[in-house]
């Protein structure tokens, strides 16, 4: 593990991208199975709700022993961040979902539409905004929450943090924060683009 | 209620809290031990003065709590010699503990007006701690005997001692453990969880840690006396000890009131059974 500020924004912004990118994995396709099978879903949601309720060193004590996921190091980081960031991803596809009338799924439908198509030309495009929305939050909030991943040596921003917080140097304090606020300001304006370009591919031309 | 009600109600709780800075702060530090030995020194004062003094326990680490006490954001808290000498007044390592003791207590008069004292009868030295089925097999009873028997140490620490010039850096110089690059610095409080599931094989915890009492677990003997000595102490702002003479007299009551054993005992009763430092405090205090 190197200690330069280059190398640990790199850490940081792997630790961040292979969570999100994993939690998007889960996240979008559940939501649309929520979205068929409501009770269900709703528990998914809650579940989902209580996870991030849980402090992250009580789940990495927790979740430290456990064969496969656990240890020390970045691949619990990892997984924790995972579960943090399913929350946002989830209820917004959902709300992207739920925001579909019924009257234009009954119109493709009667088009002679399978559900697949539906699905892919119909449902998915006009939830995309939101879908968006939802990574978009669980991207910036992760690059705020994955200096935690310090905690059990898994590297990234967080390193500094926590050094300059065992000994008082606001200096070290500064490099760990400040790279991190860039990084969240950047990824917010990288999603703020893709809306955009969304929003604008959707207007009639 | 609206928000301006709101306010007014927070700015009122606010100002009712501020009006009892004539008042003293008792600090400690983010551990089980410092949040016990920081409800007893509350308990205390509060029967010896009259009035219950402030608390702002649990600060991040020693740099934080030696921050805090400078600035007189808290006039005393319990500090550990070795600690003071090194982390807190940047002072070169000594092993003597009553060279310690006085080069401790002059500093902190002469730079911060801080006078240290009122020993509390145990020490809290750093332990280094591997599974014991491990150092049997190895037949590891020092940490001479580590650095001997091993090449591939992976090795748990806290960033506090990843940091201090008395922790890691000046550590291998007398113990050149192989590690493979790899020191594996995590939060403090999951050390010993990381021994347990065999995710480091060596960690440096503290000898008053109820992780010790645990059959698994085998502090390693510091053969070469890397250690400086860590007796337990107060640091109190000199500014308190004369805005209420009653302070004195009530520290010293508190000196040599508690052995390493009673400390250990504690340290598990609130980790293991889960009893409140608070409550264990009331108890002490009661009969002190």
């Amino acid at each position: 593990m190197s200690d330069n500020i280059l190398s640990l924004t790199l850490e940081h912004l792997l630790l961040v991208s292979l969570a999100v990118l994993a939690a998007s994995l889960i996240a979008i396709p559940t939501a649309i199975w929520s979205q068929r099978n409501p009770r269900a879903g709703s528990l998914v949601l809650k579940l989902t709700d209580i996870i991030q309720t849980i402090p992250s060193l009580a789940l990495f004590g927790l979740l430290l022993p456990l064969p496969l996921i656990g240890g020390i190091g970045a691949k619990l980081a990892v997984f924790v961040l995972f579960l943090y960031a399913l929350l946002p991803i989830l209820r917004n596809t959902l709300l992207g979902l739920d925001g579909i009338s019924a009257e234009i799924r009954e119109s493709a439908i009667a088009l002679g539409m399978t559900p697949i198509q539906v699905l892919r030309e119909i449902e998915i495009p006009l939830a995309a905004p939101s879908i968006v929305a939802g990574l978009r939050i669980a991207t910036v909030t992760t690059i705020g929450t994955a200096t935690v991943a310090a905690a059990i040596g898994a590297g990234g921003l967080g390193v500094l943090l926590y050094r300059g917080l065992a000994t008082v140097e606001t200096e070290l304090l500064l490099a760990g924060a400040l790279p991190a606020a860039a990084l969240a300001i950047l990824a917010d304006q990288l999603f703020q683009w893709i809306e955009d370009k969304l929003s604008t591919s959707r207007r009639p031309r | 209620m609206d928000r301006r009600q709101a306010l007014h109600l927070a700015t009122a709780a606010l100002i009712t809290s501020c009006s009892r800075t004539d008042n003293l702060t008792v600090g400690a530090k983010n551990f089980t031990e410092q949040d016990i030995l920081g409800e007893i020194l509350t308990r205390h004062l509060a029967k010896q003065l009259g009035t219950p003094p402030k608390q702002r326990l649990h600060l991040g680490g020693s740099f934080l709590a030696h921050q805090a006490l400078i600035d007189g954001a808290i006039d005393l808290y319990p500090e550990y010699s070795g600690t003071a000498l090194t982390a807190c007044l940047k002072l070169p390592l000594v092993k003597d503990a009553k060279q310690v003791f006085t080069q401790v207590k002059q500093a902190y008069s002469s730079r911060h007006k801080i006078e240290w004292g009122w020993p509390l009868g145990f020490s809290n030295t750093f332990a280094m701690v591997m599974r014991k089925d491990e150092a049997d097999k190895l037949s590891i009873k020092t940490l001479s005997d580590a650095v001997r028997q091993r090449s591939d140490w992976r090795i748990g620490v806290g960033y506090e001692f990843e940091q201090r010039p008395d922790g890691w850096r000046s550590f291998v110089q007398s113990y050149p453990l192989k590690t493979g690059g790899n020191l594996r610095t995590m939060d403090l409080g999951l050390i010993y969880r990381a021994l347990g599931a065999n995710e480091a094989d060596l960690v440096a915890g503290n000898s008053t840690d109820p992780a010790l009492t645990d059959p698994r677990f085998l502090a390693l003997d510091d053969d070469l006396n890397f250690f400086p000595p860590y007796e337990t102490c107060l640091a109190v702002r000199e500014a308190a000890l004369q805005r209420l003479p009653n302070l004195r007299p009530a520290l010293d009551k508190l000196a040599g009131s508690i052995s390493v054993a009673q400390m250990r005992k504690w340290n598990a009763q609130a980790v293991n059974e889960h009893m409140s430092p608070g409550a264990i405090a009331s108890a002490f205090v009661e009969k002190l």
